[in-house]
């Protein structure tokens, strides 16, 4: 692929995206009177549809059609398992989405962080919230960025280099958050989920056509590679292995920030429906396709000698046109741009929300914004140098990110749903919590032969527990926020019935 | 069934999503065993969301002092 060819086409998106950026702009996020939920959370009147559309790209990053696949490559029908648990994990949202956007509209929450911390009636919760989501997604945004770098790299053939496929990245993100804040992310990431999904599936629908439709496709997997088809097959998915991967994966709606600050956004709680169905129907389309790829590769090229090579070397062949190939890399460009910006929005928020807020004194509204706006590009500056620095503990915390952020669901759901919980217990569960993650993953230690992913949130359950029933709880504020929490859900169950 | 029972449906597939594949289809090696088990999962989760947030209404809070009715053209 010339290099000619990939410039026009990520020239072609720069503009186009840069344009639904600037026209993003509105009185809610640039007008005179803007503050910290106009610029973060469009002032909580998003549509559904954009929601949607921006919920999957957020969500869906470089890793489903670079990674997915080469799961699916490796390890089989484990890997569609494996996505379809954390996918019917995201109907927490149906539980734990009213109840966000209630008490988010109450009491004002602009980031979940500080909602712990309110509940909680102790600012060291929302700190240390905030500086755990960054310590494990700022690692994760890098290794995005890298993944743009060598995806550039590796399809022009070294012609354009790493460094400058990661800077486009970083610039773009940048660009796309600090327009319009969640406005032109939100907008960027439609335009982008578009692309994704309708790139991505022309290239599945092209390939196994290639190989003889989904009836030959299958045939082939069932006399060739067998064990692809069945769990634990090549051996990838053991039993424990899936647990290890499923369970941090199956809360990620909660514990990702990025995406838990979307439950606050929604104009109604009819615009959440339809942005909790729209993505589902997303993600259920874009998990088939991407593990569609890593089966076509097995079977158009069984012999790699990485996974990881199954998705550009089956855009570097014959199977797919090179102008749907360019069209692709840009899909997954797209796909990384669209989870970094709104992991820098919402980091960045949180950073002026939860730490600048609660340290210095005399914290306007005005002056976090201007923080927030500061911080935006510090942190991309900072994903950037991670990802030019290819350090192994960035590789290890990026690894360790969905595991990582695991700990802080004992204190979400303990939020909403015992009143015993306590700040003490919170505390014990992140900042514990934590640290066990990460000391599992350096280590590589392996407690009675358990991956990491299992151990972290049984080890943040207990702490949260003891922690909780060793501290006195502040029943006030709990009654005050479960109330909150739960008068919508049970006015409206009533009707319903 | 009210609502919100739904989601016990939900969880309840969550556990065959480990049982099923593991054990009853652990030998069938075409598409009809793990990967159309787990299209069909996939399938049930939407439908059980659509049930589970049939009464997500446009108004739940008007009349909170905050509350903004008009969705913008986001």
């Amino acid at each position: 692929m010339t290099p000619t060819l990939i410039w026009t086409a990520v020239g072609v998106y720069l503009i186009a995206g840069l344009t639904l950026a600037w026209l993003a702009r509105g009185e809610a996020t640039n007008g005179a009177g803007v503050d910290m939920s106009g610029y973060f959370l469009g002032s909580r009147r998003m549509n559904g549809f954009v929601s949607a559309l921006s919920y999957s790209a957020t969500t869906y990053s470089a890793f489903m059609m670079v990674g997915l696949a080469g799961l699916t490559y490796a390890g089989g029908v484990g890997a569609f398992g494996f996505e379809i648990v954390y996918f019917a994990g995201v109907s927490l949202v149906a539980v734990f989405g009213p109840k966000f956007w209630a008490v988010g509209k109450r009491f004002g929450f602009v980031t979940p962080s500080e909602m712990l911390g309110h509940r909680y009636a102790d600012n060291k919760v929302a700190v240390a919230t905030a500086l755990a989501s960054c310590l494990f997604l700022i690692p994760y945004a890098a290794v995005q960025l890298a993944g743009v770098g060598y995806l550039l790299a590796g399809m022009s053939g070294g012609t354009i280099s790493f460094t400058t496929g990661v800077v486009v990245a970083t610039l773009l993100a940048i660009l796309f958050s600090y327009i319009a804040g969640i406005r032109s992310v939100m907008w960027t990431d439609s335009l982008q989920a578009l692309f994704m999904i309708v790139a991505s599936t022309l290239v599945a629908l092209l390939v196994v056509h290639s190989l003889g439709g989904f009836s030959g496709l299958f045939e082939t997997l069932a006399t060739e590679h067998p064990e692809s088809l069945v769990v634990p097959g090549p051996g990838l998915f053991s039993l424990t292995t899936f647990l290890g991967l499923t369970i941090p994966w199956f809360f990620f709606s909660l514990s990702n920030p990025q995406v838990s600050q979307r439950l606050f956004m929604p104009a109604s709680l009819k615009s959440m429906r339809q942005m909790l169905i729209g993505f589902l129907v997303f993600g259920f389309i874009y998990t088939l396709v991407s593990v569609l790829w890593g089966f076509s590769a097995l079977v158009a090229f069984p012999d790699l000698p990485q996974s990881d090579l199954a998705t550009p070397t089956l855009l570097a062949s014959e199977h797919v046109p090179p102008v749907l190939g360019v069209i692709v890399m840009v899909g997954i460009l797209a796909a990384a741009v669209s989870t970094i910006d709104s992991i820098m929005l919402t980091l960045s928020s949180m950073l002026s929300r939860d730490v600048y807020a609660n340290v210095a004194t005399d914290a306007s509204e005005a002056k976090q914004l201007k923080v927030g706006k500061w911080v935006l590009p510090i942190i991309a500056v900072l994903a950037f140098l991670f990802a030019e620095l290819q350090l192994d503990l960035i590789a290890v915390l990026s690894v360790a990110a969905s595991t990582g952020l695991v700990v802080t669901v004992p204190a979400i759901i303990g939020a909403f749903y015992w009143k015993r919980g306590t700040a003490l217990g919170a505390l014990a569960s992140i900042v514990g919590g934590g640290v066990v993650v990460i000391a599992l993953y350096l280590s590589g230690a392996k407690p009675l032969d358990l991956p990491a992913g299992i151990w972290a949130l049984p080890v943040a359950v207990v702490l949260f527990v003891f922690g909780s029933l060793a501290s006195r709880a502040s029943h006030e504020r709990a009654s005050e926020f479960m109330a909150v929490a739960t008068s919508r859900t049970t006015a409206a169950s009533g009707r319903s019935r | 069934m009210p609502v919100r029972r739904w989601i016990w449906g939900v969880w309840l597939l969550v556990l065959l999503c480990y049982f099923v594949p593991y054990g009853l289809l652990g030998q069938v090696h075409a598409w009809y065993g793990s990967f159309l088990f787990w299209s069909v999962v996939g399938i049930l989760v939407i439908v059980a969301n659509v049930l589970i947030t049939r009464d997500f209404g446009e108004r739940d809070f008007g009349e909170m002092p905050d509350d903004r009715n008009g969705e913008e053209e986001a």
